[in-house]
């Protein structure tokens, strides 16, 4: 059972690894607003699939009733699933107010931080 | 190599191509977010299957109700057909095509090291022996995390950070200027 965790962990944190770079890819090169919140959204499901690869890879497999490397994975899902939703929702309240004033979609035309 | 199963590997695999197509297609949200739901379903399917359970219900739920925020919200505000946005400037896409690709290089010696120096097997070892995690060591546990590879991650946090910090500093100005 262990050496099979450690097999499906690696193979899950090195498609999280694909995964980050996939959306990496999003953020770096897409320039509508939306399709970077998609790539935002792509980053963190495999941050959170790093979390559950790391929970597989520490557990027990000793019977206890609670196994503590499932608790630490599960504890580390949780905090990355919910700062990403709320990341989620600050960046859709960005964009709608965005498009308000600007009535663009276009990264590169947000520049006022510059300088 | 490794002993997953292979339904895992090609489910994952699905999962990953779908949403490589989601970022391609991004010129069209409809098409875009088709892809992203198939990859949400793929590893959906590809957590299930590798035994991780309530974890993986958990991470999929919030992101498919994540994913529909955006969907609502992206046809609310984007014509669906295409997104209308003119050509990346020549040296912007440069220096975001280098920190991509630096990334994409820092991640694989990451794995590589990780893979060579059997810091998979050692978590693996330590987890059959005894209780992996020490109530009184869960600190150090936390610092340590990257274990041998603590240098190598902390240099490329730096380089990634100068390289998005260079992007930032390539952006296009209101005036059109770089």
């Amino acid at each position: 059972m262990a050496e099979s965790n450690g097999d499906v962990a690696s193979v899950l944190v090195m498609a999280a690894a694909v995964l980050f770079w996939i959306a990496m890819l999003g953020l770096l090169w897409r320039r509508s607003l939306v399709g970077m919140l998609i790539g935002i959204l792509i980053g963190w499901i495999s941050v959170g699939m790093v979390a559950i690869g790391f929970g597989l890879l520490h557990q027990t497999g000793i019977g206890a009733e609670v196994d503590r490397g499932t608790a630490m994975g599960g504890a580390l899902v949780f905090c990355v699933s919910v700062v990403g939703c709320l990341q989620i929702a600050i960046g859709l309240g960005v964009v709608v107010s965005r498009i308000r004033s600007r009535g663009t979609l276009d990264a590169d035309d947000a520049g006022l931080l510059e300088g | 190599m490794t002993e997953a199963p292979l339904p895992l590997i090609v489910v994952l695999g699905l999962a990953l191509a779908c949403a490589f197509a989601a970022i391609v297609f991004g010129k069209n949200l409809t098409r875009s977010i088709a892809a992203a739901l198939l990859s949400l379903g793929a590893l959906g399917l590809a957590l299930l299957l590798a035994g991780t359970g309530l974890l993986g219900l958990i991470l999929m739920i919030l992101s498919t109700l994540t994913l529909g925020l955006i969907q609502l919200f992206g046809w609310m505000l984007v014509d669906v057909d295409r997104d209308h946005l003119p050509p990346t400037d020549r040296p912007t896409s440069v220096a975001r095509s280098m920190a991509f690709l630096l990334l994409g290089g820092g991640l694989v010696l990451l794995l590589l090291a990780a893979h060579d120096g059997g810091e998979f097997t050692v978590a693996l070892q330590s987890a059959t022996s005894q209780p992996s995690v020490d109530p009184n060591q869960i600190g150090s546990l936390a610092l340590g995390l990257f274990g041998s590879l603590a240098d190598l991650a902390t240099l490329l946090g730096f380089a990634i950070a100068s390289c998005l910090l260079a992007t930032l500093l390539l952006l296009q100005d209101d005036e059109g200027k770089n």
